[in-house]
């Protein structure tokens, strides 16, 4: 039963009906993704800890009336983040701390330097990459939820509480920020050689 | 294909078979050949290839080992809130007095329609002892103190066996019992401690009660002095009905073995043994007091320097600590040079005097 193949859904159904091994196939699958996403909106540690456990405490004390989402991933994600935003703004009422609206999304990405042979390209990517943690927090979160996290634009827009067109746009507007900068250097280092690999 | 009509660099993005092959190798949709025969998006994947590469992976935030520790955090927090009891301050007199019906119409519940109670947490498994493990048998006619490694304090009455390993296990403590048994167990919210009996698991996370689990006899008893206790049947019959029983201080349950039930005891009054009703609360107690109470409650000797203690005085409350922390409390508070060593039953203290 501890099955990472089982579809989700069906994970879904068996912990609703008091499926302890489903549950925690489901558990083990997304905590460590939940928490990578959970400490880029707080760095207190043990507060992001905190919040992916109980979201999935919610999950189980409440499963019987929970409906089957049509992304569970995005499902889970939605509840780490409204969990954090509410206590960080108890945090900002109780100890004049920033609420979630001055929580900025830190996450830096990483590039994937296994898959990188060639200095040509590790100069590309690096490059491009400092340009990705440049932009501002929310198109970052949305590049990360994009790509890191496998959403699609409507799980975006729901989770970020914007409407799916601004979804989008934040997504785009971030990659073309990057590619103008990016492209104006290449001309100007005349790289425009194109060597496949 | 569908790559055949892409025209920007966020198709390939958003393509999981191109993700994929960037980020993995594994090129299954044949990228290599396809963009061999179709030079002019080369530039475009290219593009997008850098993207993804600079964008990254989802790196795992926690270890395997990190995420069962945090799994097992969530299923204990889960049994907690699901037997939550919350005194209100100020209303104390209305809430006490809900909590006394509740109590009553739990009990009402779970006796009227056992297949509605809650859900055991995990199914409990009987672990055989392992190996290395210390068995204990009283064969004598007075208690025996048992101090576990972990600094939890056993006292376990005559004809009772007690196993144990020598050293516990890093996110459990477990010891099996039969016969009858005290337990002071050292706080760790970590670490839950389980005490297995034939028909039932009792599980703390610091706190003191005591089992009664003979094996000639029809009832298994727990008795909750400090703290609060969960206790479980081993092999429910069904695992949906398997009964969950929560204790509070002053609570005892029985477990009837013929009927595998959970029963309020018959007999209210159970006869207590003075390690269950003292509160060892001292207020301004001359020193040799506090150490005759230990000495009567836990059945050890303790040795001291009598004229060097002879006008410490003491306040202090250690109705919670299991007997080593008792000790070093006292001992701490009398002066820091005050030390104290044990040898089986018999505790020796050395001081020079108090402060």
């Amino acid at each position: 039963m501890s099955d990472f193949t089982l579809p989700d859904s069906q994970l879904w159904c068996l912990t609703k009906d008091d499926d302890q091994a489903a549950y925690t196939t489901l558990f083990r699958k997304y905590y460590p993704s939940l928490l990578g996403y959970a400490k880029s909106l707080t760095d207190q540690h043990g507060l992001a800890a905190d919040c992916v456990q109980e979201t999935f405490m919610e999950v189980w004390l409440y499963r019987r009336n929970l409906a089957v989402p049509d992304s569970v991933r995005a499902y889970l994600l939605a509840g780490v983040r409204r969990r954090i935003a509410r206590r960080l703004e108890r945090d900002r009422i109780f100890r004049h701390s920033r609420g979630i609206e001055g929580a900025e999304f830190s996450f830096q990405f990483t590039p994937l330097d296994a898959m990188i042979s060639d200095e040509e390209t590790r100069r590309q990517v690096h490059q491009l990459n400092s340009l990705l943690n440049q932009l501002p927090a929310r198109q970052r979160e949305a590049l990360y939820l994009r790509y890191h996290q496998q959403l699609d634009i409507d799980e975006i827009a729901r989770l970020m509480q914007i409407n799916p067109q601004s979804a989008s746009n934040l997504l785009h507007r971030g990659i073309k920020h990057i590619r103008e900068v990016w492209v104006g250097e290449l001309h100007t280092f005349a790289l425009l050689v194109c060597v496949y690999f | 294909m569908q790559r055949e009509s892409y025209t920007t660099v966020t198709q390939f993005c958003d393509d999981a078979l191109f993700r994929e092959w960037v980020t993995t190798g594994r090129d299954n949709a044949g990228w290599a050949q396809w963009l061999e025969a179709n030079a002019d998006r080369q530039r475009m994947a290219q593009e997008a290839r850098y993207l993804i590469l600079a964008i990254g992976d989802d790196t795992a935030a926690a270890t395997v080992a990190e995420t069962d520790q945090a799994l097992e955090e969530t299923w204990w927090r889960i049994h907690e809130q699901e037997h939550r009891v919350r005194p209100l301050a100020g209303w104390w007199r209305v809430a006490a007095a809900v909590l006394v019906f509740a109590i009553g119409l739990a009990w009402y519940a779970a006796r009227q329609n056992s297949g509605e109670t809650g859900i055991a947490i995990r199914k409990p498994s009987v672990p055989a002892p392992t190996e290395g493990a210390i068995e204990v048998f009283n064969d004598s006619k007075v208690a025996r103190l048992v101090n576990l490694e972990d600094g939890s304090t056993i006292i376990l009455q005559p004809n009772g066996k007690l196993s144990y390993p020598r050293k516990f296990a890093a996110e459990k403590r477990e010891v099996h019992l039969s016969g009858e048994a005290f337990f002071e167990v050292s706080k760790n919210r970590k670490r839950p401690f389980l005490v297995y009996t034939n028909d039932i698991v009792t599980e703390v996370v610091g706190t003191s009660f005591r089992i009664k689990a003979a094996d000639d006899q029809p009832e298994v008893e727990v008795f909750v002095k400090t703290g609060e206790v969960h206790v479980r049947q081993i092999k429910p019959k069904d695992r949906n009905a398997a009964e969950n029983v929560v204790l509070l201080p002053n609570q005892s349950v029985s477990y009837v073995k013929s009927r595998n039930l959970f029963e309020k005891p018959e007999n209210k009054d159970i006869p207590k043994r003075a390690i269950e009703y003292l509160n060892f609360d001292f207020a301004d107690a001359p020193v040799g007091t506090i150490f005759s109470t230990l000495e009567s409650a836990y059945g050890v000797t303790i040795d001291y320097p009598h004229d060097a203690l002879r006008d410490c005085y003491l306040s202090t409350s250690l109705s919670d600590e299991p007997l080593l922390s008792k000790l070093k409390i006292v001992c701490e508070s009398i002066s820091s040079g005050t030390q104290f060593r044990m040898e089986g039953n018999h505790v020796i203290v050395e001081s020079t005097g108090c402060n």
